[in-house]
């Protein structure tokens, strides 16, 4: 494994020594050594982050399985983490090359949240984090994420009041994790503030990113490979590489999971396959897939029936009140 | 995405006690695998397929370690399935089981039913499954893991290098291009002195329509779809000592070198490529 010594050497001349990170300029704070990572901060480009130098080869494991889950596109308090392979290069003491991975994670503009509360400034303030802070909380739990390292070090807070948490390199999907410290933190706080009262936040709103082309009315999400689109003829899947796959011809379609989506025409609901074959014909009035066991539940007017995942009829009819489920199909 | 031939003098080792091989064998076992598929006289799921080639791939390797006097052990096995939302070892262990271990598994399957025909024996390792997403990066991880720690056993440093079949048929759920990218180019890194890991990633489909492409040239992906770019990026280019085997399965024509994949394979195909992937190496005394 590389050393803090070459770490220093790379950040002293980051030309020299890095590859895509060349231009980050060093902010001259002593390296920081945690249980798996060295770190540095430094500017570049606009902004500015953290440079995280692995340890140990466990070091990268949970950052690698957060990374992929892209969790930052629709939320504002997780940054965009990259790891740059092979980015950072170093020498070993017998003169032999080599090259180690670098964890980059922006830093957001706002200032360490210990600051704040070292200088609380009365109970308004003190109300005002605490709400901040279980915002933070209603969001990770949205998220379905934790942190697993809120420590106060790793808080931060701008200038809307927001906290936002830094070293995100221990998180892991599942919530839950960070209640406790961050429960914690809200009695410090409120016993620094000579017991004032908690109040609850409003969570904050989601946004998603949903790439329009001019040549659609609307653009889907990409599942699968293809990306479900609305044209003046009805609904339709184009590739990523804006090839038409599924001619646009349904009054509403499902995204594709595990090789099948349910559609709408004019006949009636049904399910298709990748190449646009009905797996199930469009004569029913709902079609329910369900992705996990490859089975999908019908409903005909009359009865629900079970089919599998080559749409072949399972079992008996099962008779049962019209479902209210209905309603958002026909929407 | 074009990467340069490996040298010719690389992924020469033949295969003996003292210088084993390992397969890390990982198996999209997702909904979509329930979809069923022609094989030979037989209508089955593409699950059901796949947990015959990999329980025939480990017979075959069973047969080539017999020896007069005994089994021999040139083979680590290790193999993975991944389908609703979890990575899950197919074998008896969480890493590599010995040739031998899995003899003596067939060994008491066979005492205990002298009825039982090949084709169920085979089913004995691995059974077929097709339930969830499809979590492909959380496999190559654990696959990238597996080669690593295998690679760093001193006694397989100078080995022939481990051969990772990934056999899926469709995209991963848990992460995007470039993540599939990076994670398989790091399986491709782990090395031994005698090359490079082999990665070979099978895409089977069902749809007539899209011609297959078996161990394709970089000509033949000019005019292929995305997926099949992806999944050339992701695989190893096979090295010369592959080059006859591969060429008879693709007839005249074709130019070395390949890429380690095959897209829209039919389950035959499958066969023919893994078969390829494992007997194209030597094992000796």
């Amino acid at each position: 494994m590389a050393t803090i010594t070459a770490f220093r050497t790379a950040l002293d001349a980051p030309q020299k020594w890095f590859s895509r990170l060349a231009e980050a300029r060093w902010n001259g704070e002593p390296v920081r050594r945690s249980t798996y990572f060295a770190e540095a901060e430094v500017a570049l480009g606009t902004g500015r982050g953290l440079l995280f130098m692995p340890l140990s080869s466990l070091s990268l494991r949970r950052a690698e399985r957060l990374i992929p889950k892209q969790l930052y596109r629709n939320n504002t308090v997780i940054p965009h983490l990259e790891i740059f392979r092979n980015e950072m290069r170093y020498t070993h003491s017998d003169n032999s090359s080599a090259a180690c991975d670098i964890l980059y994670e922006p830093l957001p503009d706002a200032l360490p949240l210990a600051d704040t509360i070292n200088s609380l400034a009365g109970e308004q303030e003190a109300s005002q984090i605490i709400t901040a802070i279980k915002a933070l909380r209603e969001e990770l739990h949205k998220t379905d994420i934790s942190h697993n390292n809120l420590r106060e070090e790793n808080l931060m807070i701008d200038n809307q009041g927001r906290i936002l948490p830094i070293r995100w390199y221990y998180a892991t999907s599942g919530a839950g994790g960070d209640d406790e410290a961050l429960d914690a933190l809200c009695t410090k706080i409120a016993s620094l503030a000579n017991n004032m009262l908690l109040c609850d936040a409003e969570s904050a709103a989601y946004t998603t990113s949903n790439v329009v082309s001019s040549d659609y009315i609307t653009v889907g999400r990409f599942s699968e490979g293809l990306i479900a689109i609305e044209q003046s003829s009805g609904w339709g899947f184009i590739d990523s590489d804006n090839n038409i796959v599924i001619e646009p011809k349904y009054l509403w379609v499902n995204d594709f999971h595990e090789g099948r989506a349910e559609v709408e025409c004019a006949e009636g609901m049904g399910l298709i396959d990748k190449q646009g074959e009905y797996i199930i014909p469009p004569h029913y009035r709902i079609v329910e897939y369900d992705p996990v066991s490859g089975c999908s539940q019908v409903y005909d007017g009359h009865e629900w029936l079970e089919f599998d995942y080559s749409g072949h009829l399972q079992g008996e009819p099962t008779t049962a009140a019209e479902p209210t489920k209905e309603i958002e199909y026909y929407n | 995405m074009y990467r340069n031939p490996i040298c010719a003098d690389m992924y020469s080792q033949e295969i003996t006690r003292r210088h084993r091989s390992a397969f890390i064998i990982a198996i999209d076992q997702s909904t979509s695998m329930q979809e069923v598929v022609q094989f030979g006289q037989l209508v089955i799921s593409k699950a059901e397929a796949v947990a015959y080639t990999a329980n025939t791939l480990i017979t075959e390797l069973i047969d080539r370690c017999r020896r007069t006097n005994g089994l021999r052990n040139y083979y680590d096995v290790a193999i993975l399935g991944y389908g609703n939302n979890t990575v899950t070892p197919l074998l008896e262990s969480e890493g590599f089981v010995s040739v031998e271990k899995l003899a003596r598994t067939l060994a008491k399957i066979e005492c205990n039913d002298d009825t039982t025909e090949n084709y169920e024996l085979r089913h004995k390792w691995v059974k077929p499954k097709a339930e969830g997403d499809t979590p492909m990066y959380e496999a190559m991880l654990k696959v990238r893991d597996l080669a690593q720690e295998w690679c760093a056993f001193e006694q397989n440093k100078d080995s022939f290098p481990p051969i990772v079949i990934n056999i899926t048929d469709g995209e991963a759920s848990d992460c995007d291009d470039n993540d599939l990218h990076d994670i398989c180019e790091q399986i491709r890194r782990t090395a031994t002195s005698d090359g490079n890991t082999l990665l070979l990633n099978i895409h089977i489909s069902t749809d007539s329509r899209v011609p297959s492409i078996i161990f394709p040239s970089g000509d033949e992906l000019i005019s292929a779809g995305h997926y099949a770019h992806l999944l050339a990026g992701c695989s190893s280019i096979m090295p010369a000592a592959f080059n006859n085997a591969i060429g008879e399965l693709k007839g005249a024509g074709a130019t070395p070198p390949y890429y380690g994949m095959g897209y829209n394979a039919t389950i035959v195909e499958l066969l023919s490529i893994i078969n390829i992937g494992s007997r194209s190496i030597t094992n000796m005394g």
